[in-house]
């Protein structure tokens, strides 16, 4: 392993079967490349419990990596059969879904018990959609796409350690190195440590120009999670400056469709928008920077801010250029911007 | 017989002048100023007529008014019709209540709290001094009073009731034409301005037909649009025919998410991208109630504007069913499936041992606000009872909000969206005023409930080929694949939590899913099989109810709309009908799918919703060549 190894002694861990500590493995610049830990779990099915043995590893931004199991002690089903490789496979999609239905769920809601009555067709019973495991009780069938078949409680119980209170202890440990100079590191790191930064990043109005420009850079990245949380830090408040609209309206130009089209909807959230911005979006449409797919939503911008703003309203040059676009040869844009100006009795 | 037939006639025909002469009729729908009622059209077919109603959520909507004129003056009785929608479920006077005023002055009674069905409520009676007068409604509560129609006659003797004494009466009375007026010449008429409908329609006028587009509602979309808020769902642009979707891309909103504010779901796109078809005539406010046929073919279909009463009569070579009830293969006669189909009709593995009525249900979609102060709602309950063990600890139901599935999603339509309205409203009663949480709620407020339910199944109009759960599983290439269907099985069932506590009375659903490869959809499941030039395309195409459970997500029926609105352009073409084109021109109709029929350089902003999926089942789909044999 190339770089530091760091151990951390985890001795306030109410896992007491498990390894008490944490070991990390930073790169030369000081980022984590890991974190991992030895766990010894107890697996429960409906009365009989099974341990398992297992690293659990999280990248250098706190999330899930991976698992190792030990080769002689493989993870198995309700009903004993070991998992095959496609069941492992689930198991790590279901460890890397942050948002997965077992977060919220229970113990007890994992499976149901399967009472008769057949006087009830409605009852869940009679519908003939729950079939009995062979040795538990019913998995609800709506968790059965979420879960490794027959693994519902391995499933739950992995889940729940990955995390559990070892990712908070990582999370915080992240958290106290936060200040400037590391953030800075991290939006140089891998889009996971960029997800990192952007989140532990302060409001707009303490960046350095050195931060705003990364935060702006990173609206335009190909990554659409990270060009997503980077536009999500761009408020209302933030675009009340002139310089700072017509500089994010720039931005269009280089993002990604899903972006350029959240742009247009943030920007429907501004208070007031100069009249520069709104003859920018227009040109933007007029070039082809934004498609014909969002002329709505730009003309959604144009009817805010005429609505709120008499000045606008009566901007004639905004006005001819949205009627212009009233007699282009395209029918949809044609029909669009005369509805548009029928609407506003312009 | 004929005799007593001729006196009868003459009877009604002379009620009908003298009730002309000393009576007014106002539909409530007709009203030029609305306030904050609404118009209802759902449930015309049943109980006659579009209706107002006071839609406000616990909030009493703003008076709608008319000024109308009496045939003269003097005193008349005055009689409503409405019924207490709660009746159902509870046995006292009904929360949607409203008074009926003339130039502002009350008239008589509270109106709308009772009767289990629609009927004439006595309102009171009134002096008319002049001709000239301004009628109101006031709303009392906010809690969906409402109201066909107003009948003021000097003879007191209300006008009847059953819908189809009723209906000529209407026409009489409103001196609406016998005959539906001719609306114009179109090669294709749609019938139904959901998705499927309006790529239909795009799609065809793109090819070169004229198509007369009727929507029962002042948008399009369905329950894509933002009076239902449900999203688009499935795949486009996937094989065997890529270009199948382009249409939906160019519509589709680039948000996704259920019960989301109005904005997201871009009606104004639709209709301007309909509105740009040159050769697309748009009926928003129509709807279909009559076909007529020879030999089975649809000749013509009527329409009525849900607010005027005003009938137009469309004609045209082919029709296209994008109804979702299937109503126009329904008054035509076609054969049509509804409600769950046996394991032994088609050998289907999740069909139940023996068929029934149920069907997947209808959404009542809601969502509250955070306010900056507290607020109130009144407290609401009408037959259904929460708790704090029942209660929905939630501020907002999307799709999981579903009722109905045991009753009839055409003739107890009503009644299913009443139950919707009812369990929000009852629910939120309980959030607010009586559970041990409601501080939590006490800033929220409702801020949006629908009243056009989102329904996902009632009838299946039948074609050629009936699309099964193993043609799906099992990968089961057709000459005529079209269409592809990328989203799992998706069945819903009572949610069991739900069933215990409102048996035989839920309201909330799971799904179950099975997940398959994207599967290209046989072109013969889009036309009937016994009404020879009606297509159809949405979710009342020719599939068993389980198939039902892949097909019914919008993107997919939009690219059925394409499909249909391509083989229309080729049974134009030929003057051939619906299996001429699968019989004789399926080359020429595979040509038009791989081409597509987009037109907008737009960004794909499909990729959310996508489903479940198994992946492609190869890298190239062979699809079986055509036996004429």
């Amino acid at each position: 392993m190339d770089g530091t190894t760091l151990e951390h002694i985890f001795d306030t861990s109410h896992d007491s079967l498990s390894e008490q500590r944490i070991i990390e493995l930073q790169d030369r610049d000081g980022l984590t490349t890991w974190f991992g830990r030895y766990f010894n779990k107890d697996i429960c099915t409906t009365g009989i419990c099974r341990m398992v043995t297992l690293w659990i590893v999280w990248d250098g931004s706190g999330n899930f990596l991976g698992m190792q199991f030990e080769e002689s002690n493989p993870l198995t089903k309700s009903d004993h059969t070991p998992f095959k490789r496609k069941d492992y496979e689930r198991l790590y999609e279901i460890m890397a879904d942050t948002a997965s239905i077992l977060k919220d769920l229970l113990y007890e809601d994992l499976t149901v018990e399967v009472p008769k009555d057949e006087t009830n067709k409605t009852h869940f019973n009679n519908l003939g959609i729950y079939e009995i495991d062979g040795y538990s009780s019913a998995t609800v069938p709506s968790l059965k796409e979420y879960v490794v078949e027959d693994a519902v409680f391995t499933c739950y119980t992995l889940w729940h350690t990955v995390y559990g209170e070892t990712k908070q202890y990582i999370d915080s440990l992240l958290q106290k190195r936060m200040n400037p100079t590391y953030l800075v590191r991290l939006f140089n790191g891998d889009k996971g440590q960029q997800i990192l930064a952007l989140k532990n990043i302060e409001s707009w109005d303490k960046w350095s120009n050195k931060i705003e420009s990364q935060v702006l850079k990173l609206i335009t990245s190909s990554d659409l999670d990270i060009a997503e949380k980077a536009l999500s830090l761009i408020t209302a408040k933030y675009l009340s400056e002139e310089e700072r609209q017509l500089r994010f309206v720039e931005l269009i130009k280089h993002a990604r469709p899903e972006i350029k089209y959240e742009i247009l909807y943030k920007l429907q959230t501004a208070t007031t928008l100069l009249p520069d911005t709104l003859l920018l979006l227009l040109d933007l449409f007029i070039t082809g920077d934004i498609r014909q797919g969002a002329f709505n939503h730009l003309l959604k911008i144009i009817e805010i801010q005429a609505t709120a703003n008499e000045s606008i309203n009566n901007n004639k040059i905004i006005r001819e250029r949205v009627e212009k676009l009233a007699s282009y040869s395209n029918p949809y844009t044609s029909s669009l911007a005369k509805s548009f100006t029928r609407k506003m009795k312009w | 017989m004929k005799k007593y037939s001729l006196i009868l006639l003459f009877a009604l025909c002379s009620f009908v002048i003298v009730a002309q002469s000393t009576s007014l009729f106002v539909e409530a729908e007709s009203f030029e100023h609305k306030g904050g009622w609404v118009v209802d059209q759902q449930f015309m077919d049943l109980m006659g007529s579009a209706y107002l109603m006071a839609h406000g959520m616990g909030v009493p909507v703003a008076d709608a008014e008319k000024t109308v004129t009496f045939p003269t003056t003097g005193t008349y009785e005055v009689f409503v019709r409405t019924f207490n929608w709660t009746s159902p479920w509870y046995e006292g006077e009904g929360p949607g209540q409203f008074h009926l005023a003339l130039n502002g002055e009350k008239i008589g009674n509270v109106l709308g709290s009772s009767g289990d069905s629609w009927y004439w409520q006595k309102a009171g009676k009134v002096n008319i001094k002049k001709k000239k007068n301004k009628i109101s409604l006031h709303d009392l509560t906010g809690f969906n009073g409402r109201i066909d129609a107003i009948y003021f006659s000097q003879n007191g003797t209300p006008p009847p009731n059953e819908p189809g004494a009723l209906d000529k009466f209407r026409i009489e009375m409103l001196g609406l034409p016998k005959e539906p007026q001719k609306s114009g010449e179109f090669d294709l008429v749609v019938i139904g301005g959901g998705v499927a409908g309006t790529t239909a329609s795009i799609t065809a006028a793109r090819l070169g037909l004229k198509v007369a587009l009727i929507q029962d509602r002042p948008v399009l979309g369905g329950n894509n649009s933002s009076e239902v808020r449900v999203h688009l769902g499935g795949r486009i642009n996937v094989d065997p025919y890529p270009a199948l979707g382009d249409v939906v891309k160019e519509i589709g909103p680039s948000r996704g998410g259920n019960a989301q504010p109005g904005d997201f779901y871009e009606d104004e796109k639709k209709m301007q991208m309909v509105q740009a078809e040159e050769n697309i005539t748009l009926f928003t406010n129509y709807r279909a109630f009559a076909v007529k046929t020879k030999n089975l073919h649809i000749t013509e279909i009527h329409a009525r504007h849900i607010e005027t009463s005003e009938e137009l009569s469309f004609k045209a070579p082919l029709f296209v069913d994008c109804t979702g009830d299937g109503t126009i293969g329904y008054l035509a006669g076609a054969d049509y499936a509804m409600g769950r189909e046996s394991k032994a009709e088609y050998g289907e593995p999740t069909a139940p041992e023996q068929s029934d009525d149920m069907t997947m249900g209808a959404s009542v979609q809601w969502y509250s606000a955070e306010d900056e102060y507290s607020t109130t709602f009144p407290y609401f309950q009408y037959g259904v009872e929460f708790n704090d063990k029942n209660v929905e600890e939630v501020t907002m139901g999307e799709w999981t909000w579903e009722t109905g599935m045991n009753y009839d999603q055409i003739n107890e339509f009503e009644r299913i969206r009443d139950y919707g309205l009812l369990v929000v409203y009852s629910n939120w009663s309980w959030l607010k005023n009586s559970s041990v949480h409601k501080d939590k709620y006490s800033n929220r407020s409702l801020d949006w409930v629908a009243y056009i339910a989102g329904k996902r199944e009632s009838r299946r109009l039948l074609g050629d080929h009936v699309l099964t759960e193993q043609d799906l599983t099992d990968f089961v290439l057709y000459p005529d694949a079209s269409a592809p269907t990328t989203w799992t099985i998706d069945l819903h069932y009572p949610d069991p939590k739900n069933t215990e506590n409102f048996p035989d009375n839920e309201f909330l659903s799971i799904a179950v899913h099975k997940s398959i490869h994207p599967y290209p959809i046989p072109y013969r499941c889009f036309y009937s099989r016994n009404i020879n030039n009606l297509f159809m395309a949405g979710r009342n195409i020719s599939v068993t109810h389980v198939a039902l459970g892949t097909v019914r997500l919008m993107r997919t029926t939009g690219m059925m709309g394409e499909v249909v609105g391509m083989a229309a352009s080729i049974a134009a073409k030929y003057s051939t009908n619906p299996r001429g084109v699968y019989q004789n021109h399926l080359e020429e109709l595979k040509k038009i799918m791989k081409e597509g029929v987009g037109k907008y350089d737009v960004e794909d902003m499909q990729n959310y919703n996508l489903g479940g999926t198994l992946g492609p089942k190869a890298t190239t789909i062979d699809i079986p060549a055509y036996d004429q044999d």
